[in-house]
């Protein structure tokens, strides 16, 4: 029991069931979409040029964290997000050092997941679509749908 | 129930506790299947149909023999089987290698309920050969392909040429009216291609059924991965087809300018094909053979009936087609609050319970049924009412785990 409730600690079930930052802003800087096919589990990452925010459906890790992850970058204005997603593939990796590791906050609770190997893509699939949103750079898709597809989850 | 203890995974599981439902992915292999696979490794091994020694003449000798183990099984002519890699091989196969019979605008009719590995191959090859694609919607009640609306289908749209077809859905259990759909087909000049993978267990008469081409796999019949087969009633049909996969073993002649093609299965069978595997399968079968197929069906039968009953009385969870008259024991589970991941998660973690969660590859299916995925229970022959209750306890403590 006690190696399941690391898992699903209870910052997990807060941030699932009350996700942070996820709304659809309404002027959509850039946004991107990611997909596990093993799961059919979506998250849509947007830009409004100052704030990302998310929508999307899927297992309680993906949500809680798409929610962390963007809750942290809020909380870190002033730090490039790819920072922390460089920090947080090491963490999985387990190579990561304590004193960055103890900087990733609240994130730090996925951890856990690279115990549970199957899981790893429910809890990465955010950080796979913020990477791709801020690495396409300045992607204008105000001619696009200006909402996620993604419903609620 | 014997059976159970033939299984040495079941019997003395990797860890405890421990239940497999997860045979609609794949099943266990019985004893006897391991140590022939083994047996074949430490002392038959060798290629097959070229080397003139004793070795490759014995391998050859087991090679066909598998042939005609399966083709009895299926009571189809010895050169009416061709083993794949798989189930999945086996369609990409039949679509590569008929739809070059086709000519655009000629039809090809899915269902809702199919596998990916039926669905996907053919939209490749509509592309390629600009083939219409329709689908045979299925009753929304009862989880099985609604035969009126395909008959109006097949009357309407007289360039469908194939129909393709799941036995029985892998994501729902629900059992499919395969004969009436292939007399259907039969009687509008349609070829017919079944995916029989999920009932790869029972005895089935092709030769009754007229089919053309029926699918099967290994490793979801007590047998190895990595071997499948399309099997077919009709004797010297893959003589008419368009080769797939090209190179050693499917070839009678090869020139600088042009090559001529084998008779029979081994036109579809280039390259060294998978004869342990081949060993392996023909010794699941013959377990098979050995038991009383009225005995364990009587069983499975009795099981599946305990499910449903302990199923319906879960409260939280919605039981897909649950009441489906004719259906496998195979079960998907959605529960509005839990995500089918996490509930299989938390099976196995805390119960040892071994289950399938998502999309079970059919995803037009749920995307009818307006849903992500679901989670998946699949029991088989060595399955105890005693696992059912398990699973039932597991279900109902995990809305106390998620706090839903």
């Amino acid at each position: 029991m006690s190696d399941l409730t690391a898992l699903y600690h209870d910052l997990i079930f807060d941030h699932s069931q009350n996700p942070k930052c996820f709304r659809t802003p309404k002027n959509i800087v850039q946004k991107h979409e990611s997909f596990n096919p093993l799961c059919g589990d979506k998250v849509c990452l947007f830009y409004d040029g100052q704030n990302y925010t998310f929508e999307g459906k899927g297992c309680a890790m993906s949500m809680a964290s798409a929610s962390l992850l963007l809750e942290h970058i809020a909380n870190h204005a002033h730090t490039n997000p790819l920072t922390f997603l460089a920090d947080l593939f090491q963490m999985l990796d387990g190579t990561l050092a304590d004193d960055k590791k103890r900087s990733l906050g609240k994130l730090q609770v996925l951890e856990t997941v690279k115990h549970y190997p199957s899981r790893v893509k429910c809890v990465t699939l955010s950080w796979h679509a913020l990477r791709e949103l801020i690495l396409k750079g300045g992607a204008d898709v105000s001619s696009e749908h200006s909402s996620c597809d993604c419903p609620h989850p | 129930m014997s059976i159970r203890s033939d299984f040495p995974l079941i019997v003395n599981p990797p860890y405890e506790p421990f239940c497999y439902a997860d045979n609609a992915a794949s099943t266990q292999q019985p004893r006897a299947v391991i140590e022939a696979m083994q047996d074949y490794a430490l002392h038959m091994h060798a290629n097959i149909h070229r080397s003139p020694y004793r070795l490759a003449e014995n391998a050859s000798h087991i090679y066909e023999n598998a042939r005609k183990t399966l083709a009895m099984r299926f009571n189809v002519p010895h050169q009416g089987v061709v083993f794949t890699s798989g189930a999945t091989s086996a369609l990409n196969m039949l679509a590569f290698s008929l739809s070059q019979e086709l000519k655009p605008g000629d039809g090809v009719l899915l269902s809702l309920l199919d596998h990916h590995s039926m669905i996907v191959p053919w939209q490749e090859a509509a592309k390629r050969h600009q083939l219409k694609i329709f689908w045979a919607p299925y009753d929304r009640e009862t989880g099985c392909i609604d035969l009126n609306a395909v008959k109006d289908i097949v009357q309407r749209h007289p360039e469908i040429k194939i129909m393709s077809i799941i036995a029985a859905s892998n994501a729902l259990g629900t059992r499919q009216p395969v004969e009436e759909l292939i007399y259907l087909a039969r009687s509008a000049n349609i070829k017919t291609i079944v995916d029989g993978c999920q009932i790869g267990l029972e005895p089935t008469d092709l030769q009754r059924m007229k089919v053309d081409f029926w699918v099967v796999t290994a490793h979801k019949m007590f047998g190895p991965t990595g071997i499948g087969a399309v099997m077919t009633p009709h004797e010297g049909i893959w003589d008419t087809l368009p080769v797939y996969q090209t190179g050693g073993g499917a070839i009678s002649m090869v020139h600088q300018n042009n090559t001529l093609f084998a008779h029979g299965p081994a036109r579809f069978e280039a390259g060294t094909p998978p004869i342990q595997a081949a060993y392996g399968w023909a010794t699941a079968i013959e377990y098979l053979n050995r038991h009383s197929f009225y005995r364990e069906n009587r069983y499975l039968r009795q099981l599946t009936d305990y499910a449903v009953e302990m199923f319906k009385n879960i409260s939280g969870y919605r039981v897909l087609f649950l009441d489906s008259n004719d259906r496998l024991p195979v079960f998907s589970f959605v529960h509005d609050r839990i995500h089918p991941h996490d509930l299989a998660t938390y099976l196995d973690h805390l119960y040892g319970i071994a289950s399938r969660a998502g999309h079970h590859c059919t995803m037009p299916l749920m995307e009818s049924l307006e849903l992500p995925g679901t989670l998946r229970l699949s029991f088989t022959w060595y399955n105890t009412k005693d696992e059912i209750n398990k699973c039932v306890k597991a279900l109902e403590q995990a809305t106390g785990f998620f706090n839903v």
